[in-house]
């Protein structure tokens, strides 16, 4: 036994002494090689929706509209297309087809004076001190009796200068004129100040009702859009044209959580009419919306119940619910501009 | 975007994990170094375990021998009784020398065979039941010899896997509370004392896988032995009945 003992300690301590200068401890594991590899979830939404194109031409890579002849102009512009047939640039106004006109040959030239409207507009109240503004009533006057002064001779500022001296007199028309009519009514407490001017009144009527046409005019004219065709912005396609759909629906889709929301808000003035089937309640209604979320035209039936009164609850709670505006983001107005409902009381109740 | 920014955050958080496992991976993995940091109750805990793994395989080295010294015994003492030789040769040739095995039966048989008849025992029944009531102590204390210290290694086999996993589960605790009292949750502070504690269990594995091999086949090996020697003991019983018989019947003879 002795023997057997001193065996076996002996070939414990060769095997420790072994595992201690042989087996050093394992390799520290190297981290820093590994590298993370970056990860984006990317939805197959944006790849398979549409994309703005032209609907007969060839497939290619990028899909895109047909080119427009001219170079890009406006990049902010909303639609694709020539700018002629921009509906913004429509209502150009041209100062030359008008001269024959006696009183709108003395417009300013647009660009002449262009600061008048936005000089009075926010500072009535200093007009109204230095000039005697009419009050409500003499403003009505005006207003009724608009052919009676243009005979009248106490236009003598206006009139005889037409011709010659049209340049010189309308700097001064532009700020005594629009003023008095635009801003009369709200200042109607400071008829104090405003009694006192009553003789000269008179002549302002009738120079103003005189005035009134081409300020009106003039007002209109300063309103209307005067960029040049080419600056009215038609965004330009310069890509050969290729396969996609009439109008880009890249706009963002409703979430669910959204259309949820829609659905509920529906939902809570919907009225099913009693007694009539679950089955037979199935309505499909199609209705559009502007942009602060009222319904725009009248609802549409698309897939009738095949009962009247069934269609009729379903086109009222559209209705009914649309008249304060169904709140909805408007950042994806493109989304739900066209909406069709599927009433199904299965899910409702 | 943020695939950008998760891609900037990598290479640092990586770099700074390498700082701190280098930084103490160096000195403390190696077998000493965990020996050396571990806990009193787990240093005992692992000088126990190593204590009856040496134990152990000196009683597996023993056996070994034991058992080899005894198989050739028996090959050669049956060779030499089955000879032909005469039985009282032999039993004198035996009867000296301190005798193991077959040869212990034997010697064992043949004193009481040679008392009875010195002493003019005639009863056959008698000398027949004596002879086979020495054989069967001197059988037992056989095997209780080759069984000896068979069942340190059953205990060492049953029971070292569990003071091992005290030792770690000492060790993880005692880790785990210097953890919770440096308040860091850096893998590099938990490795060390986790590994020191698992040492034990290895330990243990260690000790008990060989000693529970070792018992199975020991125990194999002495059941064997046994059936062997009660096999000689039966037929020697039997030739020395035969002998018995014939002498009865030569003395009714006479």
């Amino acid at each position: 036994m002795k023997g057997s003992v001193t065996l076996s300690s002996m070939a414990h301590v060769a095997v420790l002494a072994w595992g201690l200068f042989s087996l050093s401890g394992p390799k520290p594991l190297v981290v820093a090689d590994v590298e993370a590899l970056p990860i984006d979830i990317v939805p197959i939404e944006d790849i398979s929706r549409a994309v703005q194109g032209e609907k007969k031409a060839d497939l290619t890579e990028k899909p895109a509209p047909t080119p427009t002849s001219r170079p890009p102009v406006d990049a902010e512009a909303r639609n694709v297309g020539e700018a002629k047939n921009d509906k913004f640039s429509e209502r150009e106004p041209k100062p030359d087809n008008r001269v024959p006109d006696n009183q709108r040959s003395e417009e300013p030239p647009p660009s002449a004076d262009p600061t008048p409207a936005p000089d009075v507009a926010p500072d009535p109240i200093k007009e109204l001190v230095e000039k005697n503004e009419p009050t409500p009533t003499t403003e009505l006057a005006a207003l009724n009796e608009p052919p009676v002064p243009v005979t009248e001779e106490p236009t003598p500022e206006a009139k005889p200068e037409e011709d010659a001296a049209a340049e010189e007199n309308f700097p001064e028309l532009p700020k005594s004129a629009p003023v008095p009519e635009a801003r009369p009514k709200p200042r109607s407490a400071e008829t104090t100040d405003r009694k006192k001017p009553e003789e000269k009144p008179k002549q302002r009527q009738t120079a103003s009702s005189d005035d009134k046409k081409s300020t009106e005019d003039k007002i209109a004219n300063l309103l209307l859009n005067k960029e040049q065709a080419a600056a009215s912005g038609a965004k330009r396609s310069t890509d050969q044209a290729s396969l996609g759909t009439r109008q880009s629906s890249n706009a963002a889709r409703l979430s669910q959580s959204e259309m949820d929301a829609l659905r509920s808000q529906i939902q809570e003035c919907w009225n099913p009419p009693a007694a009539i089937g679950a089955e037979e309640l199935r309505v499909s209604v199609r209705f559009k919306l502007d942009q602060n979320g009222m319904v725009d035209g009248s609802p549409q039936i698309m897939e009738s119940s095949g009962n009247q009164a069934a269609d009729e609850s379903a086109r009222r709670a559209v209705l009914r619910c649309g008249q304060q505006g169904y709140r909805l983001p408007a950042e994806k107005y493109e989304a739900w501009r066209d909406v069709v409902v599927n009433f199904d009381p299965s899910q409702l109740f | 975007m943020t695939g950008m920014e998760i891609f900037g955050i990598t290479p640092a958080y990586a770099q700074a994990i390498e700082v701190s496992g280098l930084s103490s991976a160096g000195e403390s993995i190696t077998l000493l170094g965990l020996f050396w940091q571990a806990g009193p109750v787990v240093k005992a805990v692992m000088i126990g375990l190593l204590l009856a793994s040496i134990w152990s395989w000196a009683i597996i080295f023993d056996k070994i021998f034991l058992f080899m010294r005894t198989r050739r015994q028996l090959n050669r003492f049956e060779k030499v009784f089955w000879s032909g030789q005469s039985l009282e040769e032999l039993y004198r040739s035996l009867v000296d020398r301190s005798t193991t095995g077959m040869g212990a039966l034997f010697v064992a048989a043949m004193r009481e065979w040679k008392k009875s008849f010195e002493r003019g025992a005639n009863s056959p029944i008698g000398l027949h039941m004596r002879i086979e009531k020495a054989m069967d102590v001197a059988l037992a204390r056989e095997t209780e010899r080759l069984e000896s210290r068979l069942m340190f290694l059953a205990t060492v086999g049953a029971s070292a896997p569990f003071i091992g996993l005290f030792g770690t589960v000492i060790g993880i605790m005692t880790s785990f509370q210097a953890i919770a009292g440096s308040k860091s949750t850096n893998l590099a502070v938990v490795a060390p004392g986790i590994a020191e504690a698992l040492l034990a269990t290895a330990l243990g594995l260690l000790a008990a896988i060989p000693a529970v091999v070792a018992y199975n086949k020991f125990s194999n090996d002495v059941a064997k032995t046994t059936a062997r020697l009660e096999g000689f003991a039966d037929e020697f019983s039997a030739i020395l009945s035969r002998q018995i018989d014939e002498k009865t019947r030569s003395q009714a003879a006479e």
